[in-house]
């Protein structure tokens, strides 16, 4: 298992050369540099050809690459040209709010991901059933930001039970910081709880049919402890998978959801960066995400191991 | 498998879904409630409290002289002063001078500085600093550079007076030294920067500024020892006090959330709201629309210097097929927020031309068509490069498309993000036309749409010896002749069109007070009703 694991970590390293060289090759390859998004509409020629000198970018791309990849391997993310501060500091000035804003998403989603499809299986084919399905079908037709959008017009505007846009620090008071982080938060959770539920839903009744939760009936359980411990334990694992999957797409999410509700998180950092050319900061959160999403999987192929005793890594 | 039973209690239980959904969109928002800030106190002042404004985005840098978007200039301009600024007619006025003399032929300029002048760091403004920082502006903006074209010497005659001898008169000196970019700051601000950018933001105004959270806000907060002038506000001169605690520019990037934290109390100011929604915003209780006009002309810029419109026919052709109405309509929508008008200088501005308009609106296809035979037109494609960033540099672009293809244009419209238009404009090889728009522009000397220099390269020689006699030309009844010469000239060689006025619109809570709407946004002078 350690060396499983070990093994892993290692393939880390090609895994991430490669997101960093198609990354940086994709972001240098589209038109636009940050020079002259820097100097405004109305600078001149001169004043830009003079700006690219400075920042380097008159240089040819396989040099600039050469010498970011250097940086790379002595843990050098560079250094953001448009927030004036390392990469990595600019990111962790951040991540508190993404963090904690994917941490109440996942909740939110598996709460009511897993929620609805174990009720879903249960109560198969009943109009139960058929009402969860319905929800999780719009969860999964609805585009996050027209979500967010009516979210902020019932819950905000017309309620006004929640702040329409902002981020309060942790700091601040825990309450007052999830007040602040929920319409994004059950935004981008009901947007990810649909695939979860329909994954559930869908293990779970393929376990619900087998003999040995027949055998649980027939030996006087509960009917809860029969669904809880035989039939949800053992259908965990497709929905695990899942779960591991929805953690990609909540920081996938998170781009849009943190535009839409103005939240100083990573998210919006990409946006702004991309429509910047700010490369250093774009190559930098690039290469923390791909890591990111290389450690969830990581961790959910271990979790196997621990819901299903027969998963063996060699 | 679905059971046919169930099927109509889904229906049934969507239909009730979708009704509640209804009611909830037709319910009407609560009422506004109280300013946040606990009790009133007893008598009420116009000082203090906190004011956020919300606008669009980060700015890209905050140092004023490296920069010329608007979202730096219009947020660092609460901290930095200029030797003029602009009064209510838009006339520069002096504004750290006490007064300035000008030599019988134009070439010398003396100015004599307000004494007492505090920087943020408590400092006293001097004419070293003034030296420094105008030094400063005519190496790194366009502006400055424009006017170290015809500098001789720039000299600290002693504390409190600058000279700056000219190679040739101008009339646009103190014009010249009221941009932004030409904001008096601490020589040793400027002597850190060196080559590069500032590291400290200290200037005069009557806010200090305090932090750059990207993403977050920009945070000023009130200048005690702001040195002010007395009496009352004139345009952008005149006193300037700092009514509230602190300042906060916040960057929201969506219209609709802008909007929505207005309403909620959260913003007291949304910047750049999109026209569409004023229909309903005119309505809400609680909230103030501020249209500003006049604010900007949408344009389209062709390439001059390498292909299809080096031919000045084609450029004509190109003017004659538009028909500028359901342009202007389709980008700007209500009628409240553009209209039709030829002249580069506004219906506003002292300088606005009547020269040229039969060429504007024309709306002519068998003009366009013959001069596109005339120039030999073969439908090779036209490359437009415009951007669905700025909604409507694309939408103009989109309906000229059709009206220019009516009259055998081939249009190839390229719809690329806005920072890949500032890079191919820029490459006279990759394109025939770009979208823009250009604000408001203090002298006809300024128009970046004349300059050889500029994206577009309007390189004319007859052009260029009228603008440089209105640059030396002092009396008004001549640079208006030479001006309407210059316009007459501009509709006739077509460097660029002009589709027509746009004007911007701005929202507050009610209980903003002293707002003056001008076409920069300043929030000085404006303070917090306390109900």
């Amino acid at each position: 298992m350690k060396a499983y694991i070990l093994n892993r970590l290692a393939a880390l390293i090609p895994t991430l050369l490669i997101v960093a060289t198609v990354g940086f090759l994709l972001i240098h390859l589209t038109p636009g540099d940050p020079a002259a998004v820097m100097l405004g509409d109305e600078a001149d020629l001169k004043d830009l050809e003079m700006l690219r000198q400075q920042m380097g970018l008159d240089q040819p791309i396989p040099v600039q690459l050469l010498r970011w990849l250097g940086r790379l391997f002595r843990g050098d993310l560079g250094y953001s040209i448009f927030l004036k501060r390392p990469v990595l500091q600019a990111i962790t000035d951040r991540l508190e709010c993404t963090l904690l804003l994917t941490v109440y998403s996942l909740i939110i989603s598996v709460g009511l991901g897993v929620v609805m499809g174990i009720v879903a299986a249960v109560k198969h084919n009943t109009i139960v059933d058929q009402i969860m399905m319905v929800l999780a079908l719009l969860g999964v037709s609805m585009p996050s930001f027209w979500l967010g959008l009516n979210l902020i017009w019932l819950l905000a505007l017309g309620l006004r039970w929640f702040p329409s846009s902002g981020y309060v620090p942790l700091a601040q008071g825990v309450v007052a910081n999830m007040r602040s982080l929920f319409l994004p938060s059950f935004t981008l959770g009901f947007v990810s709880a649909a695939p979860i539920a329909r994954m559930t839903r869908s293990s779970m009744l393929a376990v619900l049919n087998q003999d040995y939760i027949r055998t649980a009936r027939a030996k006087g359980l509960k009917e809860w402890s029969v669904i809880l411990s035989h039939a949800f334990r053992n259908a965990l694992i497709p929905t695990v998978t899942m779960i591991g999957m929805t953690v990609g797409g909540l920081i996938a999410g998170a781009i849009i959801v943190e535009t839409v509700f103005a939240l100083p998180g990573v998210g919006r950092l990409v946006i702004s960066s991309i429509s910047r050319r700010d490369y250093p900061a774009i190559q930098g959160i690039l290469i923390f995400t791909a890591s990111i999403y290389v450690l969830v999987n990581l961790v959910v192929d271990i979790l196997y191991v621990y819901l299903d005793p027969r998963v063996k890594y060699l | 498998m679905v059971s046919f039973r169930n099927n109509r209690a889904v229906v049934l239980i969507t239909a009730l879904v979708l009704v509640a959904m209804m009611l909830g969109a037709c319910a009407k928002p609560a009422p506004t409630p109280p300013p946040a800030g606990g009790t009133p106190p007893p008598a009420p002042s116009k000082f203090g409290g906190v004011l956020k404004v919300a606008v669009i985005g980060n700015p890209p840098t905050l140092d004023v002289m490296r920069t010329t978007a608007t979202i730096t200039l219009n947020a660092m301009w609460h901290a930095y002063e200029t030797l003029f600024a602009l009064d209510k007619d838009y006339d520069p006025v002096p504004y750290l001078l006490k007064d300035y003399t000008v030599s019988p032929d134009g070439k010398v300029w003396t100015f004599n500085l307000r004494q007492g002048v505090k920087f943020h760091d408590g400092t006293e403004m001097v004419a070293d600093d003034v030296v420094a920082s105008i030094d400063r502006f005519g190496k790194l903006t366009s502006w400055g550079r424009s006017l170290f074209q015809v500098k001789d010497t720039l000299v600290a005659k002693d504390k409190y007076t600058v000279v700056l001898t000219l190679t040739e008169p101008t009339a646009l000196v103190p014009l010249y030294l009221t941009s932004t970019g030409a904001s008096i700051m601490p020589k040793y601000t400027i002597d850190e920067a060196g080559e590069g950018e500032l590291k400290r933001f200290i200037g005069t105004g009557p806010f200090k500024f305090v932090e750059y959270e990207p993403d977050r806000h920009i945070k000023f907060e009130r200048f005690a020892d702001y040195s002010a002038i007395p009496g009352e506000p004139n345009g952008y001169a005149g006193n300037r006090t700092a009514y509230v605690d602190q300042l906060l520019f916040i960057p929201v990037p969506d219209t609709a959330v802008r909007i929505a934290g207005v309403q909620t109390g959260e913003y007291h100011f949304g910047e750049w709201i999109a026209p569409d929604e004023y229909e309903r915003l005119k309505t809400l209780s609680g909230i103030v629309t501020r249209i500003i006009k006049p604010s900007g002309w949408t344009t389209a810029v062709f390439n001059k210097k390498q292909g299809l419109f080096t031919d000045v026919r084609m450029r004509q052709a190109f003017l004659a097929a538009l028909d500028m109405e359901p342009i202007m309509k389709a980008a700007y929508g209500h009628p409240d927020f553009w209209r039709l008008d030829h002249g580069l200088m506004f219906q506003e501005q002292a300088l606005y031309h009547e020269a040229g308009k039969q060429w504007y609106n024309q709306n002519n296809v068998e003009r366009a068509r013959q001069l596109l035979q005339e120039a030999g037109y073969k439908g090779q494609p036209v490359r437009w490069v415009t951007t669905t960033e700025y909604p409507a540099y694309y939408t103009t672009a989109l309906v000229a498309k059709s009206q220019l293809e009516r009259a055998g244009f081939v249009i190839d419209l390229q719809v690329v993000d806005w920072a890949t238009v500032v890079e191919r404009r820029s490459k006279p090889e990759v394109y025939d036309v770009f979208s823009t728009a250009f604000g408001i522009t203090w002298d006809p000397v300024l128009f970046l749409c004349l300059s050889p220099t500029w994206p577009g390269w309007y390189e004319s020689q007859e052009m260029q010896a009228l603008l440089a006699q209105l640059r030396r030309e002092t009396d008004f009844d001549k640079r208006y002749e030479l001006w309407g010469k210059a316009q007459a000239l501009f509709w006739e060689d077509v460097p660029v069109i002009k589709f027509g006025d746009y004007f911007l619109l701005h929202i507050h809570r009610e209980e903003v007070r002293g707002y003056a709407a001008r076409n920069s946004n300043f929030y000085w002078n404006v303070w917090i009703e306390k109900k």
